[in-house]
């Protein structure tokens, strides 16, 4: 798990005034949170995926529900 | 000994912008949060609200299947309402929309005699509607679990919207997998085939869950459904192919004039 990654898109998600920063220059706020160049490269992307993984998404966890068939 | 009770609540699909003010002050005074959270950035949050947050993630490994694990969250939550404690589950979007445990973990505790509620919270349908610009009341809407949507007959509506959860597990029956059964989408797109004509435009949708990824609204013709991608947090919206037609012998009957 990343974690200037998480505390850049947890903020994010919160500032408004800090998206609006995001917005007009990315490159600065990602030199703020000192995000290293590999994942950079995620964000610049938009590469969902990637940043997932980076994160530590853990995908099983997002099924809680389930069909059976024969009861 | 104090007695024991229980809170079940939602973080919404993008946390912590969605998390109600009700969740956070169960989270914060709980005496243990159990937390059911894929995404990083939610389970960042929550543990800033209550330093007591155990991941229920290890049971994934532990159980034998996925209802396997979902029980043994169920025993975590209730023991440790027994030992006394106030307990708060979290689980993602709404807590009692697809959540089997959440739902026998609230009626197992009341049986016992506990206090336990679950709070209502933002689900992936409500993204949906936001972001398809949908609303159900202008064809209705039905919703199903995609595999029971192929397993079971239930009567589809063509001239209403259909949603069909958890897209990323469809067609497995084992109940062992974290992607669609090999042949899930084509079972999926086969079946659909029945009801909607191939040239009917679908929608596979994933709400944002980060801040700076818009939301996936990916339309096909459903000939190409089956060769989609999805994740685990794919839902299918189907649009009705039509306005249904107007029930004249109703309307003549109780004289409604148009
Ligand atoms: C076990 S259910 C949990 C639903 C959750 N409790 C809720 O209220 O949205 C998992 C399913 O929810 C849907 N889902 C979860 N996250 C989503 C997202 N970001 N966008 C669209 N659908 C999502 C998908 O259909 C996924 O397979």
């Amino acid at each position: 798990m990343s974690k200037q990654l998480t505390e850049m898109l947890s903020d994010l998600g919160e500032n408004l005034d800090l998206q609006a920063a995001y917005k007009k220059d990315p490159e600065a706020v990602m030199d703020k949170y000192g995000i290293e160049e590999s994942e950079r490269d995620l964000v610049r992307q938009k590469n969902y995926d990637g940043i997932r993984s980076k994160l530590g998404t853990d995908v099983k966890m997002a099924t809680n529900g389930f069909t059976r068939i024969y009861k | 000994m104090s007695k024991g009770q229980l809170t079940i609540v939602g973080t919404g699909i993008f946390a912590p912008a969605h998390i109600s003010q009700e969740a956070i002050r169960h989270i914060q005074s709980s005496d243990v949060v159990f937390a059911t959270i894929p995404d990083p950035l939610s389970m960042h949050y929550v543990q800033k609200l209550n330093t007591n947050v155990v991941s229920m993630g290890d049971l994934y490994e532990a159980g034998e299947d996925r209802v396997d694990t979902y029980e043994m969250m169920v025993t975590r939550i209730l023991n440790a309402v027994r030992e006394g404690q106030r307990v708060c589950a979290i689980y993602y979007g709404h807590p009692g929309i697809f959540v089997y445990a959440a739902h026998k973990a609230i009626k197992l505790a009341r049986e016992e005699g506990f206090e336990a509620n679950l709070l209502p919270a933002i689900s992936a349908e409500d993204c949906l509607f936001a972001d398809l610009g949908i609303d159900p009341a202008s064809h209705g809407c039905q919703a199903y679990e995609a595999s029971q949507f192929l397993f079971y007959q239930h009567s589809i509506n063509s001239y209403s919207s259909l949603i069909l959860w958890q897209l990323g597990v469809v067609g497995d029956t084992s109940l062992k997998l974290f992607r669609p059964a090999d042949n899930g989408m084509a079972m999926l797109q086969d079946k659909l085939l029945t009801l909607y004509p191939a040239d009917h435009k679908v929608t596979v949708y994933e709400a944002a869950t980060l801040p700076i990824i818009p939301p996936r609204i990916e339309e096909v013709a459903l000939s190409e459904l089956s060769e989609t991608k999805v994740r685990e947090i794919s839902t299918l919206f189907v649009p009705a192919v039509s306005f249904p037609p107007i029930d004249h012998e109703f309307c003549e009957r109780w004289q409604v004039q148009p």
